[in-house]
């Protein structure tokens, strides 16, 4: 057998017989064996011929296992069972014994019987009708697939084309390098544009592998730097492409083995490479863009990959998209960032890494953002002379009657920025917006970062600043926010869960007299004292319920500092009230209708140790984490400190 | 699979009864003449003495003598006394047949008579029997082709130096290569056929690395049409490997069948014979069949054309029987034309309405066809209430029926089954396209509803009692409204459903499946009415006869059956095929079905007689797909080689060939007028040809049936109207409706 040069069919050898022999307990000769193993080979061929014959009648390419073994029943062989799984077996060799065989392993049946993720049925199968051809000719259109979308091509086009696609998401790097080169200076290509386009926005289909995502962000860059190229329209698509991998909860990011860090910091480059390139081509292409980070950012369903991608996103936009969208939105996301990092439990260990890499991307954004305004307006810092300052804001907000604080902690401007974003442009001209001054800024950024915070200032002048809030401008601020607050959100019937803060209204100047917040960690006390004193120097309270809660779920465990803690919680602490109740209502349409502004059941969270060093995060688990409570920003602005919850 | 063998050998017994007055023709001549001019070698020359004995016997009796030898081994002695009485043979003649051989055979004398009268319990050890000079001489008996059992079971004992084999292949090889080229191409032909019977040879007598050796010298010289068979011949390398081995069974029961023009044999005889090329001399004598004819030698690709088939081209004698391809006459119907719309105009316009109308539709079917077979040739059901609205309802659609033609193609709907998982098999449509059902490798037959009516099973037995029979809607009351739905699951099968076909009228549905059972469902009640028994391994397809009752199936045993829906057993049974029958289809008039089987033949039965009326050869693999135009004259065949081939079944001739698909063509559907043929396949593509032009330059042409010589011209560009792609999926069923619109139907494989 070993003598025959060539080798027709796969021939089962005389050891094999002879090891099969000997596990079923029976001694060969040599000659036996040999003897066995031919006919063995010959009955194989001969199951095989005859299979083909079930398969052809299948009208199938494939054979399946299935057909062999219809083929060994029907010669009265017994049927091989095991073999039915529709993916290929791994065929394995162990090196230094030349032995190979079918990588089978072990299945816990007990964890398959116990799984909850039971698999849904097959689909119904079922009849679809199309009209293909219509009197012969009909749609040669492309149906769904690139091949015949590009029949129309010419042969080299064609040629081209599949080369390239080929070589780029095939397995050499090297092919693929030069086919990227060749995209990036061709300038014959133009009329495969589109195609390439359309293989790029595949990315929605590929998004559980990382390589592919990589290759086709490559092939975006090469697009996007091939001087010959006029992108046009197609920027739109390309750039929902990369905005794609940037914002998308990708399925390879389930793993946290893989890296789709680095794919978004990629993506994020080539979408300020893209927009700084081309963004000229399609008008209102920085605000669409900037608009739907917004949405990701402000939206804490999303997991943090989503987030991260923003926050690089918006830094990889420039500064100015960072100051718009991200210094607004901080605050209020930094509360749910806040109680992801605080969360020590096992189980939240992946999402805390997380937590930490938007953390990274957010220091590392803000930082830039402080250098860069600084650099822009260097003589600016300090100065009395900006309106609408943040404390302006806030101090409509909160001397409005009522027990709603404002939910945009910042300006006005931040809000209306937000609230045009979300209403897709209908809202207030971009050109509203108003620019916090630097020292501001800082003041804010450190009282997050602390010093964390590589860009350095003075904190103590910037809180001298504050106070330069002139009640005309207060009163500017108020006239603007009607308008803002008319959100339709407020208007919502859907059945909330509502979580009502109960805080006395505070006295102007009184939080410094007043006890500690129960909240509020030990070395809250003091940073409490030096930002009421602050505080109560602006003619009007400067608080906002929104930092109070972000500083509730701030842990304990930060360093002292004075400036960090510029929002305790002592400001909604009231001084007869030692420990806010925080109340659940089901509200909505019922509310409405039967017990108005009657509670059908109201749920009184007393923190434990009222005063004692529990740290805030006691709160902290009270409140919606992100990625597991719907849009409590949003809702903030309409419902009064509601969280809602989807029911 | 090996297991077919034992009723197929009868069934080749058969046949070869049948057939043999007319085997005894041409070439069997001529291998009288041959074996008289070239002595055998060796010690065997006693041989061609004793030969013309038993050649001068009548045949019928020893035939039967064999057969007698052989119940009597199988101690079937209520069989033999019978079988000797109806042959009115004397009571001692198998004895004395016997006692005669034995002396002669101990004797040691070659002679034929030997072998019929040996005992019959040395038929199986004669396969073993060793190379000696004497075994060599009975063995030769085969050689005057007598098809006896012994035959069949000993062929291939015969005896040369095996070292020769390729020597005499080579040198045979270097004479056809050098003769005129007008001769080279016809007498290329015996290339083929040698080899393999050559290298059975070499393996029979356990010869296994001259085998191989021959094997790897020669195989790459032949057709590459060949190469499935020689993919299985050279898997083949023991003895023991072909006792059971189909294809190789064919090659031994059947003859490979040469035409060769009469100048080109007497070349290839004087050849061999001054040569004394006994070797191949031999296999020519007992392995092929040539078909002399006289006048000019065919060229190459007229030979190519018709080869392919496992035993060579088909006879000519095997396509000179009468076919009654006609048309029946459409029955009268009485029943005016015109309903509804046209009821509501005035009195007087409509009996003028009513004539011309009947005038067009009837003109055909008033004059008797004189291809037609007479009305009651076979029996056909008589035509019910509901059988003759449906054929109002067809007229009146053949009325709205858009005329087809190279400018005007037909608009295609493609109907594709989703969440198949590779598992459709089969479809069918009704013939007024209101159903559509599949049939799936997981057993079951689904049928769906494509128009908004719903299916609806009947009301149970005891509801049924309750319902007012005398209310004129009562075909309406006794359905049970719970049960609409737009499809139904059919389970009964055990095996993939291979074949479906719902009966003219709708209301029964046939299926065929890997289990060996044909099952006759109601759509009615949507359950199983009958299962069918008779194949015994899986039937590949099945087809109800157009005019319903008779339904015809085709699978693995190679023989077909004719069913009728009343009867448990079948009606006839068709065998002649040498391999699976693929395909079964019903001509139009029910006269004839016409089988393709994977030994690459068509075969047209007539089932009045019984008898293989046409044999069709020409195809390059298995036929998956046949055709009958709507006038019945000809018939397209598709198969696995991707070509459609064109027939003229009256004159038994190839009539053209179609080139373009490049994967198994599965269905194949002439348009309602018989101007477009569509042609569906598994390289996801729908073609549609220009059938009539097709048909048209034939009659032009001036075709010599006499010899069935035609040259194609390779038109297929021509006559090629579209290619039309579906979406990854393979086009498993094509319809016209009674409008023409084309219907394509698959399972699409993302």
């Amino acid at each position: 057998m070993a003598d025959r040069e060539e080798r027709r069919f796969a021939e089962v050898s005389r050891e094999s017989v002879k090891l099969v022999a000997e596990g079923a307990g029976v001694e060969l000769g040599d000659d036996v064996a040999a003897l066995l193993a031919e006919d063995v080979c010959y009955r194989l061929r001969e199951a095989t011929q005859s299979s083909s014959q079930f398969m052809r009648h299948a009208k199938r390419r494939k054979l399946t296992v299935e057909d062999f073994n219809r083929a060994l029943r029907w010669s009265n062989v017994e049927a091989i069972c095991g073999h039915g799984a529709q993916d290929a077996l791994p065929f394995r060799s162990v090196k230094e014994g030349e032995l190979f065989f079918i990588e089978d392993r072990d299945i816990n049946l007990v964890e398959l019987a116990l799984a909850t993720n039971i698999p849904k049925g097959c689909a119904e199968t079922m009849v679809r009708v199309n009209v293909s051809y219509l009197d012969g000719k009909g749609n040669l259109e492309p149906q769904g697939t690139v091949p015949t979308a590009v029949q129309s091509l010419s042969d080299e086009l064609l040629k081209y084309y599949q080369q390239i696609t080929r070589a780029i998401l095939g397995e050499d790097p090297h092919l693929m390098k030069v086919a990227l080169l060749d995209l990036q200076s061709n300038s014959k290509i133009a009329a495969l544009l589109p195609y390439f386009v359309y293989v790029i926005s595949g990315v929605k289909s590929v998004s559980h592998d990382l390589e592919q995502l990589n290759r086709l962000l490559h092939m975006v860059k090469s697009l996007v730097q091939n001087p010959y190229l006029y992108l046009g329209s197609y920027v739109r698509s390309l750039v929902s492409s990369v905005m794609y991998c940037i914002l998308e909860p990708l399925a390879a990011s389930i793993n946290p083995l893989n890296d789709h860090w680095t794919l978004r910091d990629y993506a994020a480059l080539l979408l300020s490479h893209i927009f700084w390139t081309h963004g000229d081509l399609v008008s209102g292409l920085y605000h669409q863009i900037l608009l739907s980070l917004q949405k990701v950012l402000s939206d804490p369903v999303r997991p943090l990959c989503s987030h991260y991608g923003a926050v690089v996103g918006l830094h990889a936009l420039g500064w100015k998209a960072v100051e718009r969208v991200l210094f607004p939105h901080l605050p209020a996301y930094w509360a749910n960032l806040q109680a992801v990092l605080d969360d020590y439990s096992v189980s939240n260990a992946q999402v805390k890494a997380d937590g930490h890499k938007v953390y990274g991307a957010i220091l590392v954004a803000v930082e830039r953002l402080l250098k860069m305004k600084a650099l822009s307006q260097p003589v600016e810092g300090g100065s009395s002379g900006l309106p609408a300052t943040v404390v302006g804001a806030v101090g409509y907000r909160v001397s409005s009657p009522g027990l709603s604080p404002p939910p945009e902690p910042l300006s006005e401007a931040a809000l209306g920025i937000a609230s045009h974003l979300q209403a897709g442009g209908a809202g207030c001209p971009w050109e509203e917006w108003t620019p916090v001054p630097l020292p501001a800024m800082y003041c804010e950024l450190y009282s997050f970062f602390g010093d964390s915070l590589a860009v350095r200032f003075s904190t103590g002048p910037d809180f001298g600043s504050f106070p330069t809030c002139t009640p005309s401008q207060l009163g500017d601020a108020r006239k603007e926010a009607p308008g803002n607050a008319s959100n339709p959100d407020t208007t919502r019937k859907m059945p909330q869960l509502t979580a009502n803060l109960n805080i006395s209204p505070r006295q102007d100047g009184s939080p410094r007299t007043d006890p500690p917040p129960p909240s509020l960690a030990v070395t809250g006390a003091a940073r409490a004292l030096a930002r009421s004193s602050s505080s109560s120097s602006s003619s009007s309270s400067s608080s906002s319920m929104q930092r109070s809660r972000s500083s509730s779920s701030r842990s304990g465990q930060r360093s002292a500092g004075l400036s960090r803690d510029v929002f305790p919680k002592a400001r909604f602490t009231s001084p007869q009230i030692g420990p806010p109740a925080f109340t659940f209502i089901i509200g909505g349409r019922q509310m409405g209708r039967r017990c108005q502004g009657r509670r059908p059941f109201q749920t009184t969270f007393a923190p434990t140790p009222p005063l004692s060093a529990i740290p805030p995060r006691a709160y902290a688990h009270k409140l919606p984490v992100i990625g597991r409570v719907g849009k409590p920003v949003r809702r903030w602005a309409c419902s009064h400190y509601s969280l809602h919850l989807p029911l | 699979m090996a297991a077919v063998q034992g009723g197929l050998v009868d069934a080749v017994e058969k046949k070869d009864i049948k057939t043999e007055p007319s085997e005894d023709s041409g070439g069997n001549n001529n291998a009288n003449d041959g074996r008289l001019l070239s002595p055998p070698p060796g010690s065997s020359a006693s041989a061609p003495g004793g030969n013309k004995t038993p050649a001068g016997a009548p045949e019928d009796q020893q035939t039967l003598l064999a057969v007698l030898q052989f119940l009597k081994k199988n101690n079937l002695a209520e069989s033999v006394e019978i079988l000797r009485r109806e042959a009115g043979l004397p009571e001692d003649a198998l004895d004395l047949k016997a006692g005669d051989s034995s002396g002669a055979g101990s004797g040691g004398a070659g002679d034929t008579v030997n072998l019929e009268g040996e005992d019959a319990s040395s038929l199986l050890s004669r396969v073993t029997v060793s190379s000696s000079a004497a075994a060599q001489a009975p063995t030769k008996a085969p050689s005057e082709d007598q098809p006896d059992v012994n035959v069949v079971l000993s062929a291939y004992s015969q005896q040369g130096d095996p070292a020769l084999y390729g020597v005499y292949y080579s040198g045979l090889k270097r004479f056809i290569e050098s003769v005129l080229d007008c001769h080279r191409a016809e007498l290329s032909q015996v290339f083929y056929p040698l080899f393999v019977h050559m290298y059975l040879e070499l393996v029979y007598n356990n010869h296994e690395n001259e085998a191989k050796v021959f094997f790897e010298k020669f195989s790459g010289d032949q057709e590459c049409y060949y190469e499935d068979d020689l993919r299985v011949l050279s898997s083949l390398t023991k003895k023991e490997h072909m006792r059971g081995n189909e294809t190789l069974l064919d090659f031994r029961t059947s003859k490979f069948v040469l035409r060769i023009s009469r100048d080109s044999y007497q070349l290839l005889k004087r050849h061999l014979q001054e040569r004394q090329n006994n070797q191949i001399w031999n296999i020519i004598q007992e392995h092929l069949y040539i078909d002399i004819f006289d006048g000019m030698p065919r060229s190459k690709s007229q030979i190519d054309a018709m080869s392919g088939s496992l035993a060579g081209e088909a006879k000519r004698e095997a396509n000179k029987a009468k076919v009654y391809y006609g048309l029946l006459k459409e029955p009268e119907i009485e029943l005016p034309l015109d309903d509804e719309d046209e009821e509501a105009e005035n009195e007087e316009g409509k009996p003028k309405k009513k004539k011309p109308k009947k005038d067009s539709m009837g003109s055909k079917s008033k004059k008797q066809d004189p291809n037609a077979p007479s009305q009651t040739r076979i029996p056909l059901p008589e035509l019910k209430d509901s059988d003759k609205l449906d054929k109002i309802m067809y007229m009146k659609e053949a009325t709205k029926r858009i005329r087809l033609g190279p400018d005007n193609l037909p608009s295609i709907c493609f109907y594709s089954f989703l969440n198949a998982y590779q598992g459709l098999t089969a479809v069918d449509f009704t013939d007024d396209s209101s159903l559509i059902a599949g049939g799936f490798a997981d057993s079951t037959v689904r049928v769906w509803s494509v128009t908004p009516k719903r299916l609806r099973k009947v009301k149970s037995a005891a509801d049924l009692n309750l319902i007012d029979k005398e209310s004129d809607d009562v075909l309406e009351r006794i359905m049970d409204e719970k049960t609409a739905s737009e499809s139904k699951i059919l389970y009964g099968h055990s095996g993939p459903v291979y074949g479906i076909s719902f009966s003219p009228d709708r209301n029964y549905l046939l299926s065929c499946s890997e289990d060996g059972t044909i099952r006759l469902w109601s759509l009615q009640t949507f359950t199983c009415l009958v299962g069918y028994k008779g194949h015994n391994y899986p039937v590949w397809d099945t087809q109800f006869s157009p005019h319903g009752y008779y339904f015809i199936s085709g699978g693995h045993d190679r023989v077909a059956r004719l069913w009728a829906t009343d009867h448990y057993q079948p009606l006839r049974m068709f065998s002649g095929h040498l391999a699976d029958i693929t395909a079964t289809r019903f001509h139009p008039n029910s006269n004839y079905v016409v089988t393709g089987s994977s030994d690459r033949t068509i075969r047209l039965w007539d089932v009045l007689t019984g008898n293989c009326v046409r044999i069709f050869t020409g195809h390059k693999g298995p036929i998956h797909a046949l055709a009958f135009s709507p006038n019945g004259k000809f018939l397209a065949s598709g198969a696995t080689d991707g070509r459609v081939l064109l027939w003229d079944i009256g004159h038994g001739l190839m009539i053209g060939e179609l080139k373009g698909h490049t994967d198994t063509i599965y269905s194949l559907k002439f348009s309602r007028d018989g101007e477009i043929l569509a042609s569906g396949s598994m390289d996801n593509t729908v073609r549609l040809w220009d059938a009539m032009k097709a048909f048209d330059d034939l009659e032009t042409d001036d075709f010599t049936a006499a010899t069935g010589h035609i040259h194609l011209q390779d038109n297929s560009q021509e006559l090629l109207l579209g290619t039309y792609m579906s979406k990854s999926t393979p086009v498993v069923h094509l319809h016209f409706t009674r409008r023409n619109l084309l219907l394509a139907a698959g399972a699409y494989n993302p």
